[in-house]
């Protein structure tokens, strides 16, 4: 009985098992350097925008497979225009946020009624903009700036979005930073063992008490562990907050809220969820709008770390956030998936991006290890299919 | 991985991992001569060859599901239509 | 006394939490034509892999004893050894190669390595012959109808040499003419000392072909009937063994028909097909429905009936709709909107619930909510407890036969999915319920339990449409029958004046050139 269980439970959590072995593997390649403070904060700067487009490609795929293609070249055109308001314009970094949010709006919605209520086919509808984008910002860039690049953004700009919260010297243990890694890693602790209670109670199935315990504990472990490593490093990144703030919302919409239900039965049989009074074609707008604001929002924190905007930002984004979600389990045709489960790919994207760069591995190479990533990706959900069929 | 009930949506799907293959293919290829890279010619030659061989056949795979996926929507239209004929 | 081929003894398999084969015990005589008859989920299927050795020796108790020696499977490959092969219900051919590469998938004339393609065409064409088939073994599978690529399969089985050929349901994707034609082969095989053994729900087949019919219900056989008396064993016969009650009323009594008010009137309705909007779907059609009222629509397939259902469901199908509709005496103008339609309480229970009507990769409870999410939350976010409770709530209503709401509907039997079905539209708590062929591909069992389900909606008030194309069904059910026929609608009748004949009649006197 006990060996049922765990050969279940390894199936059901294969990916974050993955994550797992493929840190070890940079581990000892690295010599350890991935473990370092500043690899964990390179990880999550570096790797925010993955997460964060991650989020919304999620919802897109959840309608159906459907993806933006144009993310990534609407990231380079935002951050032309924000180059162009904040350092060009000198305008206020309060005023630039609000256009650039603005402007992303205005895509989203252009965006959302070309495919919803249009019915042009999302990949055509962004496919343009991939195509259009890259181009449109370059010009801007180049407009406005000799060198094709647009430096330095303002300073309370960069704090906002590639700050850190509480910051002490590197090297000095950042207690502020460690301490709310302890409130986060107690509230998960606290909070797995009360929704047991609570479930046992109603007279639900719950975890055993030794699950509950390792899932928890294991989860406040991995808390406590990048809490320690980010308070050497100087604290916590800003940008770990909008991502949890993103991760935290997306995961609450997704399960518990009915839009977040639509999503899925949209994805799931469309016919069937118009049929059933659900406004099929609300859906896609919000999932398109939905995309839009988070890219820009996607935008802000890159252009703030790179501390300037430049004509090859974004190269290859929309690529990274569709492999975040088909190697974290979203289905490639909508219907399922779950914000943990892109959080999962986007951590394992991340760990091999950091680790190949620490390694100083060449470019090609690079390139070669992604797109056999996606490749072993999309082979198990085929051969997944095949074998539950 | 969940379980995928629509081919044609997933059809697309692996379309996009092909084209994406291809385009590494294409950069790799656009760097042949570069002198800073580390990775041998016949190295880089052996991944262009294999993404594309690979994307040609997931492209082939992607338009056989599509054409299932419609196949199988055409009998079921028709075994429904067969069956009320003769209740 | 014929001499047994084949005896199973005592067969239990257990699958995790369920027993589905409890001590069942088969007898087949040599020669003979042998039915398996069940509704869906006795056991039947199970039992047949257990004999195939799909289930191999050591995952299930009991005997298999064939020709005298008790068998010990390990897989498929063992029991064809012995002559013993199934034909599954779907078709397992590879469309894009030739008739003779199925025929011998696996195993090919010549050696390993060197096949020997003519001696497999020539032999391919042999067996070919012997099935009626005047093709070519070298033609591709995929240019054959269904109906000859059954005929295939059965060629391939005799290809393997078999002595015992088990056949699973096998006219269900089978027009009548190539059913009928199939059953005459197998009567032709036994003519020839070949052992068959038919799984089937098809009751018209089985008094045709069986000399004997074993009935299992719940795992366990219940009776084996002969057939080779003077006259075939009636329908209502097997009926009776399958499901264990009296038959003589297919359809349940209505108890205390209560008629009241005109809930819903359509007047003058006219709906154009939307992508040839010159043609008229819906023709000038006038009907209406009252309260604890069952009306039937009947008609031939395309005379129009589900394109008026869902039409009048927030016109969701067609265009340049014209008419009046009145909700409970009040004219209604209705928005082009399937949210709008359930706001004023009318559900449409779509024909094809796989297609359109469920979401198969989600739960039992996630289906049941789906058209009434509000009432399971508050401003936007889910209440999962009362979600939980109202699927809990209508499982029982409905006696949905699941261990839990949390199962993927995409699991269930035809049966249980109709009853999810229509149990989210029960929950959406409509005053009219348009049910478009509701019992379809369902078996004897699941079809009664549907209809004291539409009489138990009738006595609570509501109004029930039944579109069906089972004439009996819809004498059976309905207080009024409505005909239609080539979109227009060509008769009204009270249930007692009605009969089979006089609707045909109705039907092919208003028929184009009648």
């Amino acid at each position: 009985m006990k060996n049922k269980s765990v050969s279940a439970a390894l199936k059901k959590n294969a990916m974050l098992i993955v994550l797992v072995l493929v840190y070890l593997f940079f581990l000892i390649l690295t010599k350890g350097g991935i473990f370092s403070p500043s690899s964990f904060t390179e990880l999550i700067n570096q790797n925010a925008y993955v997460y964060i487009l991650g989020a919304g490609m999620l919802m897109c795929m959840l309608t159906g497979g459907n993806i933006d293609l144009s993310c990534g070249a609407f990231v380079c055109l935002l951050g032309a225009l924000g180059g162009v308001f904040m350092i060009v314009q000198g305008m206020s970094t309060g005023l630039s946020i609000l256009l650039l949010l603005l402007i992303g709006i205005g895509y989203g919605v252009g965006l959302g009624f070309l495919i919803a209520y249009v019915h042009i086919p999302p990949w055509i509808a962004t496919l343009a903009g991939y195509l259009a984008f890259r181009g449109l910002g370059t010009s801007i860039l180049s407009a406005n700036s000799v060198t094709g690049s647009l430096a330095p953004f303002p300073t309370d700009f960069q704090s906002i979005f590639y700050g850190r919260i509480f910051p002490t010297e590197k090297g000095v243990f950042n207690w502020p930073c460690f301490l709310l890694g302890l409130l986060a890693a107690a509230a998960v602790v606290g909070l797995t063992f009360r929704n047991r209670q609570v479930r046992l109670k109603k007279g639900y199935e719950a975890d055993s008490v030794a699950s509950a315990a390792g899932k928890s504990g294991l989860g406040a472990a991995a808390i406590l562990l990048v809490t320690a490593r980010l308070a050497m490093d100087g604290g916590i990144p800003t940008t770990l907050l909008w991502v949890a703030g993103i991760i935290l919302i997306y995961s609450f919409i997704t399960s518990k809220t009915t839009i977040g239900r639509h999503f899925y039965i949209v994805g799931g049989n469309m016919e069937a969820a118009r049929l059933s009074g659900v406004n099929t074609r609300r859906v896609m707008f919000v999932a398109y709008l939905n995309m839009a604001v988070l890219t820009a929002i996607a935008t802000m924190t890159v252009v703030a770390r790179s501390q300037s905007a430049y004509a090859d930002v974004g190269k290859n984004f929309e690529m990274d956030a569709i492999s975040a979600c088909v190697v974290g389990g979203v289905s490639a045709s909508g219907g399922a998936g779950t914000v943990l489960g892109m959080v999962i790919g986007a951590t394992l994207i991340g760990v091999i991006n950091l680790g190949m760069s620490l390694i100083s591995l060449d470019a090609n190479y690079q390139r070669v290890i992604k797109g056999l990533v996606l490749l072993a990706a999309v082979v198990f959900d085929i051969l997944s299919k095949k074998r539950g069929k | 991985m969940e379980q995928m009930n629509n081919g044609k949506t997933r059809s697309s799907l692996i379309a996009i991992v092909a084209a994406y293959l291809l385009y590494t293919a294409w950069q790799l290829f656009q760097g042949w001569n570069d002198p800073n890279t580390t990775m041998p010619q016949a190295v880089m030659a052996l991944f262009i060859v294999l993404f594309a061989v690979i994307a040609c056949v997931l492209l082939v795979y992607a338009w056989r599901v599509w054409k299932n996926a419609a196949k199988e929507e055409e009998e079921e239209k028709k075994k429904q239509q067969d069956e009320s004929s003769f209740k | 006394m014929a001499k047994i081929l084949l005896e199973m003894k005592n067969i239990t398999k257990t699958f995790p939490g369920v027993k589905a084969l409890d001590n069942v015990n088969l007898q087949v005589e040599e020669g003979e034509i042998h039915a398996l008859v069940g509704e869906n989920g006795a056991g039947k299927s199970t039992l047949m892999n257990v004999l195939s050795g799909i289930y191999p020796y050591g995952t299930y108790e009991g005997d298999i004893i064939y020709d005298g020696q008790v068998c010990r499977f390990s897989n498929i490959k063992d029991s064809e050894k012995l002559g013993i092969v199934i034909i599954h219900q779907e078709l397992a051919l590879v469309p894009e190669m030739t008739i003779g590469e199925n025929m011998y998938l696996g195993n090919e004339c010549g050696h390993k390595f060197a096949i020997n393609w003519n001696k497999t065409y020539s032999e391919a064409d042999k067996y070919l012959k012997m099935v009626g088939l005047e093709e070519s073994s070298k033609v591709q599978v995929k240019t054959i109808g269904t109906g000859k690529q059954q005929l295939v399969e059965i060629a391939k089985a005799l290809a393997k040499k078999a002595k015992l050929l088990i056949l699973d349901e096998p006219t269900s994707s089978l027009n009548e003419e190539d059913s009928r034609a199939l059953l005459d082969l197998m009567l032709s095989f036994k003519k020839q000392g070949m052992t068959m053994i038919i799984i089937t729900h098809k009751l018209n087949e089985v008094s045709y072909v069986a000399d004997k019919i074993t009935v299992i219900r719940d795992g366990t056989t219940i009776e084996t009937i002969d057939n080779h008396g003077s006259e075939p064993v009636s329908e209502e016969r097997i009926i009776k063994g399958m499901v264990g009650r009296e038959m003589t009323n297919r359809f349940p009594k209505r108890e205390g028909v209560q008629i009241g008010e005109k809930e819903m009137e359509i007047s003058h309705w006219t709906v154009h097909h939307p992508l040839y909007p010159e043609r008229k779907v819906v023709d000038d059609v006038s009907m209406y429905v009252r309260k604890g009222e069952v009306v039937g629509i009947y008609g031939l397939m395309g005379a129009g009936r589900t394109e008026l259902a869902m039409s009048i469901f927030g016109q969701s199908y067609g265009v340049n709709f014209s008419g009046e509709l009145k909700l409970n005496g009040k004219p209604v103008k209705m928005k082009k909107s399937e949210a709008d339609a359930i706001r004023h309480k009318i559900a449409y229970v779509t024909e094809d619930r796989k297609g359109n009507g469920l979401v198969l990769s989600q739960s039992i409870k996630v289906n049941t909510s789906l058209a009434n999410l509000g009432a399971v939350s508050s401003r936007t976010v889910i209440d999962a407890d009362r979600e939980y409770a109202v699927a809990e709530e209508y499982r029982g209503k409905l006696k949905i036969k699941t261990p839990s709401v949390e199962q993927l509907v995409g699991n269930l039997s035809g049966g249980n999915q109709q009853k999810v079905l229509l149990a989210k539209w029960m929950f959406a708590e409509p005053d009219v319920l348009l049910l478009d062929e509701p019992t379809r591909g369902i078996d004897v069992g699941a079809k009664y339990e549907i209809y004291c389900i539409i009489n138990d909606l009738a006595a609570a008030g509501k109004c029930v449409v039944l579109i069906s194309s089972e004439l009996p069904e819809v004498l059976g059910m309905s207080d009024r029958i409505y005909i239609m026929n080539e979109a227009k609608m060509v008769g009204e009748m009270k249930a007692d004046e009605a009969t089979q004949e006089n609707i045909m009649a109705l039907i092919l006197r208003s028929g184009r050139g009648a």
